[in-house]
């Protein structure tokens, strides 16, 4: 989880593209973390005396952590904690980040502080990210003066993380200014209290991966099955939306779910949200 | 126990059949819609129902209150991800004995089929 809020942060603050967001996570699983890197986070080395580490290793034939200690950089202490975090999966996200160069062992440490500090959030504890910190950082992408959408995407996110992939993050709302064409399209009316109409669109690709990590099962094609799959995600995904809302004392009711092909939809007021995930781009589509 | 599935949705059919087979010896019978649903209980008479709300022709309140005017003894649990006050209310006005919040989770399954395999 916490990959996709620091990536999503990063995002944000226009401190990576999406594009290369979407190569950090493909090499993410397979970046070691450096101790330098836990150091900086725990605030127990600044960048330029980790780079002077990595000078001084060039030197002498040790390791970070023994050269750190010897030239009194880090306690023993220090050392035990850093070397305790090296599992961090936020940590091991902004690793892989230096090592594809899209940004510096500086840049990265200057993020961190502003991650922490607009989240408010201390060394300890970026394993407490309470829900409410995820709505913030969904909010933040969201140029949509709607408070209702706001916590319908902010729900479709977590509910792509719940049923889908845990890698994930989103981009910018845009307002359609075109008609688009879709090849397959996947809507369901809500009406009530609050009136929203609700869509998702992908790639045929993506929407054969979506399907199959939603129903669990072997699907290849898109064919009545998959359809059918794509169909039930929305309607769970919205009936779970509706519960919330009463929850408020919105009372809402939902259209059966239905699914165009080869569909021209018109602008008519409608955002569509790109969700970047491991498995491609999947827009929602609400207005 | 004849238990009938109605729930428009071929996945979620599927899984909630292979889900109850997986908790003990039944007879399944499946229904797309409320309408089908009703034909289906007045030919093959099962003990409980699972229903979904959302669902073309005739919806799952719509069903369970028809079911109930048929047989008052019908045994109706309502299985949907729109478990709002309002759908709450209506389904236990017209007859509905349980309400299961979808997605379906096997221990709240468990819970339901195990109570009424007692009653029946």
């Amino acid at each position: 989880m916490f990959t996709q809020f620091f990536g999503q942060f990063l995002l944000n603050q226009d401190l990576i593209t999406p594009k290369e967001l979407q190569e950090v996570f493909k090499n993410v699983k397979t970046t070691r973390l450096k101790l330098g890197m836990i150091a900086i986070n725990e605030g127990f080395l600044n960048a330029n005396q980790v780079i002077k580490i990595n000078e001084l290793q060039k030197k002498h034939d040790k390791r970070f952590g023994e050269i750190a200690v010897e030239f009194m950089y880090l306690t023993n202490e220090e050392l035990d904690i850093a070397l305790n975090k090296q599992q961090s999966e936020h940590l091991i996200l902004a690793q892989t980040i230096v090592n594809l160069g899209y940004m510096t062992i500086t840049e990265f440490e200057k993020a961190i502080e502003m991650y922490k500090t607009l989240h408010n959030i201390s060394n300890e504890s970026f394993k407490e990210l309470k829900n409410g910190k995820i709505d913030d950082v969904i909010y933040s992408m969201l140029k949509i003066d709607d408070n209702e959408i706001k916590d319908y995407v902010t729900l479709f996110y977590k509910n792509i993380i719940r049923f889908i992939t845990d890698e994930v993050y989103i981009s910018e709302s845009i307002k359609l200014e075109n008609n688009e064409e879709y090849e397959y399209l996947f809507e369901q009316t809500i009406r009530g209290d609050k009136n929203l109409y609700t869509a998702y669109t992908a790639s045929n690709d993506v929407l054969i991966l979506f399907s199959e990590k939603y129903s669990k099962e072997k699907i290849d094609v898109i064919d009545i099955y998959t359809i059918d799959v794509c169909k039930e995600f929305l309607n769970l995904h919205n009936g779970l939306f509706a519960v919330n809302m009463s929850n408020k004392n919105i009372e809402m009711k939902l259209n059966i779910q239905t699914h165009k092909e080869k569909y021209l939809l018109e602008k008519n007021n409608l955002y569509k949200i790109p969700f970047h995930t491991n498995i491609g781009k999947i827009d929602l589509i609400i207005g | 126990m004849k238990i009938l599935i109605c729930d428009d949705s071929l996945m979620i059919r599927r899984q909630l059949k292979n889900l109850i087979l997986s908790l003990g010896e039944h007879e399944i019978f499946e229904a797309e819609n409320g309408s089908k649903a009703i034909e289906v209980y007045k030919k093959n008479e099962p003990e409980l129902v699972y229903m979904d709300i959302i669902m073309p022709e005739l919806n799952g309140i719509e069903a369970v209150k028809s079911l109930v005017e048929y047989d008052k003894e019908a045994k109706v649990i309502m299985l949907s991800s729109v478990g709002t006050k309002e759908n709450l209310r209506d389904a236990l006005k017209f007859g509905a004995l349980d309400f299961i919040q979808k997605p379906i989770e096997i221990e709240v399954l468990k819970k339901t089929l195990d109570k009424f395999s007692k009653e029946v």
